[in-house]
């Protein structure tokens, strides 16, 4: 019987969440900012 | 406003890019959170002291999308160097989608909590994060030499028509372009 070989995963680095986890922390920084801007502007 | 939030990523696209991957690319991510974290103020500051504020507040907003779009370069440049080329769609899929959802979950937080908080709060909040990103930043491991430092306008501009040419050949990057 001919088996389907899998290609072996490739695990990410261990740093590739940390990663993640600082580009997501940094766009909810900067979404609140968004928000904030837009308030200003409307009560401007 | 909206479209002028675009202008920096449609004057940059070409560029920067290429300068970006010539620069170190962890101290790049810092300096732009930090950056970040400091305009974020503008608004608040010409609203309270400036009367002709306006053009002002547009005109941080331009700088601080131009830094947010050099951090997003930063990111995906460093990305290159953190895992292996096969792995790169999955990488760069989650760290898009990633930070998708951490732009709405900011959103929707000041969204339920402006009632509650003022604006300087917020403002604080938000240099935080950028305070708290670059300190995270600096636990990463220190990303590799770049390139060359050395560019001509020129070399940096046929840089950007080779990678265009590159994109254009590739029919499913053309459309991820797009």
């Amino acid at each position: 019987m001919i088996t389907e070989s899998k290609a072996p995963i490739e695990i990410l680095p261990r740093a590739f969440p940390w990663l993640v986890s600082t580009d997501v922390l940094a766009t909810m920084a900067t979404s609140v900012y968004t928000m904030v801007i837009l308030y200003v502007i409307q009560a401007h | 406003m909206g479209a002028l939030s675009h202008l920096p990523i449609l004057l940059g696209a070409l560029g920067l890019g290429v300068i970006v991957v010539r620069l170190p690319r962890r101290p790049l991510m810092i300096l732009t959170n930090l950056t970040m974290g400091i305009l974020a103020w503008i608004p608040l500051v010409v609203k309270r002291h400036v009367g002709w504020g306006y053009a002002v507040i547009i005109g941080g907003d331009f700088f601080i999308q131009t830094a947010l779009y050099v951090d997003e370069l930063s990111h995906n440049a460093y990305l290159k160097y953190l895992v292996t080329s096969r792995q790169l769609p999955e990488a760069e899929g989650i760290l898009q989608s990633a930070a998708s959802g951490g732009f709405m979950v900011g959103l929707g937080v000041v969204l339920g909590l402006l009632k509650y908080g003022t604006v300087p709060s917020f403002l604080v909040w938000s240099t935080v994060g950028c305070a708290m990103t670059s300190a995270l930043i600096l636990l990463l491991p220190q990303d590799t030499k770049p390139v060359s430092v050395h560019a001509t306008p020129q070399s940096l501009f046929q840089m950007s028509r080779t990678g265009l040419a590159y994109l254009f050949r590739e029919g499913e990057l053309r459309w991820y372009t797009y």
